[in-house]
């Protein structure tokens, strides 16, 4: 059911097309000095791109960047010089070069590691530049100029076009498609890689030579606009810094990146124009904060400020109730209860007949309406909400006792949740989700049973299949330990377990202890419909008083079976046929308040 | 062919100035070994010292050479904040976030230069500097074998302090194994500043002392830097003394290719040495590493 995620969906495969064709027709519409801009954005849109994959994909952070771009440059002059070939035709041939170059160094730089590989890429770029300044062939300190004129602006801007898009389209796969994990593997753990069966050189060579290839046609382009060249500009440092720039301010490794980048890296060369070392020293300077604060760029950042935000929702409570109340006549079932349930938290409601547990499920869940106070569901108050609306809201429960559509088989069952909450979900997408429910409750092979042939521990597992199709955010278990046998209640804790995500908050009600204990890290104790106490797990079930209340003596008294007290003991009570509204004999020990617990 | 006692001579004098980027490079290989950071500001240390010759120079009229101490500590001092501002809160970030950070402390410095001090080519002119010393055909400048002779001394020294002090087993420690240093009690945090002072002090007076023998300019620092790598590769990680050999076989390499192809090709042939080498010795920086 799994289908690969294609390099470019239809939708965005749309969008690339209608922004190139945007782009393509932009020279008609745009004054000189913003399609210069656009021009140098488009170039170093292409370097960036490559940079990243190289960087952000295969783990190859380079500073050599100028090598190729300089080696582009003079390729694409001594073509055009020398044999007067037409721009496509030399750019095609400059691609070649520059992945041509970068298989004749890789057997020297990819014997290096990490900075050793940032340290190699450099001295290549110093060689390649000073190379250049001594070789009186190629021009020499002076450089050379393009013997015929370069062609006017918006004919170059399409070029630029033509090789940004080239590099938007080529490295698209290999950061979307299978070939990211491959490559994403080999800039985590080289070694590690290679036993898995990737070869690591071959994905350094290839991430390599397409940003090689990608970096040497954005030269080529820039020196024919510039109609001269020399190699302290086309050789010089000053590429790789900036290239460096764009990526860091735009973030390594992300997709919009290097966009980001390129249009802030132009914006300050724009504003700093008259002061050319003033803006590289301040380049430089940008580069230093970004590197300490904003590791993953300004894309980067964008994201963890949503993950900040984010972590604070998480200190907000999934499930507020305040100041609850319940009364059924003169017997007051939830007493001014306060209780708090944090995101991905388990919790258990544990505490004698009558104590109000049950009520509390129906009151949270919608299926009673609460005398006073208030219910609130991720900070909305869902208090007067039905049942349905709360469970479209994100509340699912379960009945103590499973009321399964007795006559509809385990599969509608589910659908039943699955379509009330999206009408118009695909049946395929539904069917999915269904049989992923199914494998994970332990009912696949019953899918097509009526309900009503199920024995109880498989109705009870329906139970909560059924709550799970309603995707909810909090799961209410009601005694779904109770009428169980122990080995039962081992599947039914793995379940449990099973089912818990970071955003789904569980409420367990539970008189079967051992479900509490293993399950929840934090419990409530009600007792006649008031919180006695709550607190971890373990030090509420080793309590005295817990002790107390289940087992009729007074608190301070000593405790029955001594031998009990030693671990999380309170004794295991099962309950055939509880009766929710009949309050206990059991005495009432002083409770402790209404603190709200946070969970 | 040139005149044999010229090509002696200029192969004498590189080897000689070889000598005195050699104490540049043992700045970078400490600062690589302890702190495993390749300092890309490494090559504009080595310019401020130089600078900073010049200038104490031109105001105090004192010889360079006798300031030297002087300088030293004026770069150290420099290096200090720089480690503990920059470098420091990168520490637990990997290397790549430390080094990117002195690539782009290396682009500032380089145009600090160019806007304070201009582009212009420069050198120390000290008195003597165009004293020749001559022995039979062969001459040099005297300045050569003095800067030389000071950088021994002071490569020694570094291989004194590195190998017979307190600080300098600390720093043997931290280098091998930080983690297990630390658990001893050495504080490595101290010990990996003093070692990025004491590097960037060991760039400013092989700078000082290049400085006053050869000539640079503002953007000479990644010719440097890169020359003082191909140094540390030749000479392999971990041997004070091996860094000095690994100086005097550049310089000679230098020269040698200088004669050969024009006097333009001498930084190149440090680069094209610096890769070729690690393409044919794959452990390359690794040697002597723990």
């Amino acid at each position: 059911m799994i289908a690969e995620k294609p390099a470019l969906a239809p939708r965005e495969a749309a969008i690339v097309v209608a922004v190139f064709a945007a782009l393509w027709f932009a020279p008609l519409a745009l004054g000189d000095y913003w399609l210069e801009l656009g021009f140098r954005a488009l170039i170093y849109f292409a370097l960036a791109e490559g940079w990243n994959l190289m960087a952000g994909s295969a783990g190859l952070v380079s500073l050599g960047t100028s090598s190729f771009v300089g080696l582009g440059a003079y390729v694409a002059y001594g073509l055009l010089n020398g044999v007067s070939a037409p721009l496509p035709i030399a750019l095609i041939a400059t691609a070649g070069a520059g992945a041509g170059l970068a298989g004749i160094v890789s057997p020297a730089l990819f014997r290096l590691r990490g900075l050793y590989f940032t340290v190699g890429t450099l001295a290549l770029a110093e060689l390649l530049r000073l190379l250049m300044i001594n070789v009186s062939a190629f021009g020499g300190a002076t450089g050379i100029f393009l013997k015929s004129d370069p062609p006017p602006l918006p004919i170059l801007f399409h070029f630029a076009l033509v090789v940004a898009l080239i590099a938007a389209l080529i490295l698209t796969p290999c950061v979307r498609t299978r070939a990211s994990v491959i490559f994403r593997s080999v800039r985590d753990d080289e070694d590690a890689a290679a036993q898995m069966g990737v070869r690591p050189y071959r994905v350094k060579l290839a991430a390599f030579t397409l940003a090689g290839a990608l970096a040497a046609m954005a030269g080529a382009v820039q020196a024919v606009k510039l109609g001269a060249i020399e190699p302290y500009g086309m050789f010089g440092l000053q590429w790789s810094v900036d290239v460096l720039t764009m990526v860091i301010i735009g973030g390594m490794g992300s997709r919009l990146g290097p966009l980001v980048g390129a249009l802030f890296v132009i914006a300050l060369g724009e504003a700093l124009a008259d002061y050319p070392e003033a803006h590289i020293a301040i380049a430089g300077f940008i580069l230093i904060v970004l590197i300490r604060i904003a590791p993953k760029g300004l894309v980067g950042l964008a994201s963890n400020l949503r993950l900040a935000a984010a972590k604070r929702a998480s200190m907000t409570p999934l499930l507020e109730v305040k100041s609850l109340s319940k009364r059924f006549g003169g017997l007051v079932a939830i007493d001014n209860l306060d209780l708090k349930l944090m995101p991905g938290a388990i919790a258990g409601v544990i505490g004698p007949n009558g104590a109000g547990k049950s009520t509390l499920i129906g009151l949270i869940g919608g299926a009673l309406g609460p005398s006073s106070g208030a219910i609130a569901l991720d900070g909305r108050d869902v208090t007067r909400l039905p049942a349905s609306e709360r469970a479209r809201a994100g509340i699912g429960r379960t009945y103590q006792i499973p009321r399964p559509f007795l006559d509809m088989t385990v599969e509608e069952n589910l659908e039943v949740a699955q379509y009330a909450i999206e009408p118009f979900i695909s049946a395929r997408a539904a069917h999915a989700a269904r049989n992923d429910l199914l494998v994970g409750c332990g009912l696949v092979d019953a899918a097509s049973l009526p309900a009503r042939a199920l024995p109880l521990l498989r109705r009870k597992r329906l139970e909560v299949a059924r709550a799970l199709a309603l995707k909810p955010r909090i799961l209410l278990l009601d005694e779904v330990g109770a009428g169980l046998i122990a080995s039962e209640i081992g599947e039914l804790i793995a379940l449990i377990k099973q089912i818990a995500q970071p955003e789904r908050s569980i409420l367990i009600v539970e008189h079967v202890i051992r479900v509490v204990r293993e399950c929840c890290a934090r419990s409530v104790v009600l007792n006649f419909g008031k919180k006695l106490i709550e607190g971890p797990t373990a030090e509420i079930l080793a309590n005295d008083e817990v002790a107390a209340i289940y087992l009729g003596t007074r608190a301070g008294a000593a405790r029955k079976g001594a031998d009990e007290a030693s671990g999380s003991v309170a004794p295991e009570i099962e309950v055939g046929e509880p009766n929710k509204e009949r309050a206990t004999l059991a005495p009432l020990v002083a409770s402790r308040g209404t603190r709200a617990v946070r969970f | 062919m040139p005149d044999p006692g010229v090509a002696v001579s200029t192969i004498l004098s590189g080897v000689l100035l070889g000598g005195m980027l050699a104490l540049a490079a043992l700045g970078l290989s400490i600062v690589l070994g302890v702190m495993r950071l390749v300092n890309l500001a490494h090559g504009d240390f080595l310019l401020i010292g130089a600078y900073a010759g010049l200038f104490f120079f031109a105001f105090t009229g004192v010889d360079p050479l006798i300031d030297l101490p002087v300088i030293a500590l004026f770069v150290a001092a420099l290096a200090i904040p720089l480690y503990r501002f920059l470098l420091r809160p990168l520490a637990d970030r990997g290397a790549e976030a430390q080094m990117m950070t002195m690539f782009a402390v290396a682009i500032i410095l380089e145009n600090v230069f160019v806007l304070a001090f201009s582009a212009d080519t420069r050198s120390i002119s000290v008195s003597y500097a165009a004293l020749p010393l001559t022995l039979g055909a062969v001459t040099i400048p005297l300045v050569y074998v003095i800067g030389f002779a000071i950088s021994v001394v002071a490569i020694l020294l570094v291989h004194w302090l590195v190998s017979s002090t307190a600080f300098g087993r600390d720093l043997r420690a931290a280098a091998v194994d930080a983690d297990a240093a630390a658990t001893v009690g050495v504080d490595v945090d101290r010990v990996r500043m003093l070692t990025f002072a004491l590097g960037a002090a060991c760039a400013g007076v092989g700078g000082a002392l290049i400085g006053t023998a050869f000539q640079f300019t503002p953007s000479s620092g990644s010719a440097y830097l890169l020359n003082s790598l191909a140094i540390v590769v030749l000479g392999g990680l971990g041997n004070v003394l091996d860094t000095l050999f690994g100086g005097l076989a550049l310089g000679a390499l230098q020269s040698l290719g200088g004669l050969a192809l024009g006097d333009g090709y001498r930084d190149l042939v440090g680069m094209a040495l610096f890769l070729i080498v690690l393409a044919f010795r794959p452990e390359g920086f690794a040697r002597g590493r723990g």
